[in-house]
């Protein structure tokens, strides 16, 4: 991921997670939570026109995606937040022990 | 001997492994119980993860002024975490609250008969799971609300769900 990407991620999780996200060192791990958790959020209306296409079970979508995607996708999740975020609050809940043990490499 | 080495080996695997459980404090009348020889156990800024080979739970105190950005829940905390799991609470809240509540509802998709809600002593105990990989437990202590997440199976919640002891 580029400067500008990791600070999409960031934007797009510090609302979920709260401040102590800034903190965070945004890794390929914490993408593919966040690709999974908008993919998972597909009740949210209009949520799943975010996740570029399908997944193959068991990849890593931050490098199955092609970098233009990737960041296209970053973008827009990042840009579209306030939107969505009560809605996929409850997914985000579920994913927090995930997210955080990926943020500090567990 | 070899006989007597792999029987005082096997003893002591099940009693070091399975016989003692460790307690996590977390306030003045609350434990919880956790399986022994967890993998590690990480400290963050405001939460604890306790995590095993195939599955983990993480504790923090819910905090109603940030739990959501733009909403302080504070004074709401307590009827708006019951209205999560119980539709008959959650029509009693303010239309925007109840709006709120279903959606982290619908978020959480805990499966209905996973959904409990018991008392141990003055603890008012709140689970649910998924039925695939994500379960959550709220613990109401007078106005301190405790929540766990679990990231494992509905065995490993009812594991941690029964351990949580007054002290």
């Amino acid at each position: 991921m580029n400067l500008y990407e990791r600070q999409d991620l960031k934007d797009f999780l510090v609302p979920l997670y709260g401040e102590r996200v800034k903190s965070w060192h945004m890794n390929e791990q914490l993408f593919n939570l966040t690709y999974e958790l908008v993919a998972e959020s597909g009740l949210c209306s209009g949520m799943m026109d975010f996740v570029p296409r399908t997944m193959p079970y068991g990849v890593s979508p931050m490098r199955y995606l092609a970098k233009e995607i990737r960041g296209i996708f970053l973008r827009t999740i990042s840009q579209n937040k306030k939107q969505y975020i009560a809605c996929i609050k409850g997914v985000a809940i579920k994913m927090r022990s995930q997210f955080d043990e990926a943020a500090r490499g567990l | 001997m070899e006989n007597l080495l792999k029987a005082s080996f096997l003893i002591s695997s099940l009693f070091f492994s399975t016989a003692f459980a460790d307690s996590l404090i977390l306030s003045a009348r609350l434990k919880i119980e956790y399986p022994a020889a967890p993998l590690l156990i990480s400290h963050g800024s405001s939460d604890l993860i306790i995590k095993y080979k195939d599955w983990s739970f993480m504790h923090e105190v819910f905090d109603p002024e940030t739990f959501y950005e733009q909403i302080d829940l504070t004074g709401l905390e307590v009827e708006f975490v019951r209205s999560i799991y119980d539709d008959k609470k959650r029509s009693k809240l303010p239309e925007w609250l109840a709006v709120v509540s279903r959606q982290l509802a619908d978020g959480l998709g805990n499966d209905p008969d996973t959904v409990k809600q018991f008392k141990v002593g003055k603890l008012e105990i709140l689970t649910g799971h998924d039925n695939k990989n994500h379960g959550q437990i709220f613990i109401i202590d007078e106005s301190t609300i405790h929540k766990i997440i679990i990231t494992g199976s509905k065995k490993e919640l009812d594991l941690i769900a029964k351990n949580i002891k007054e002290r």
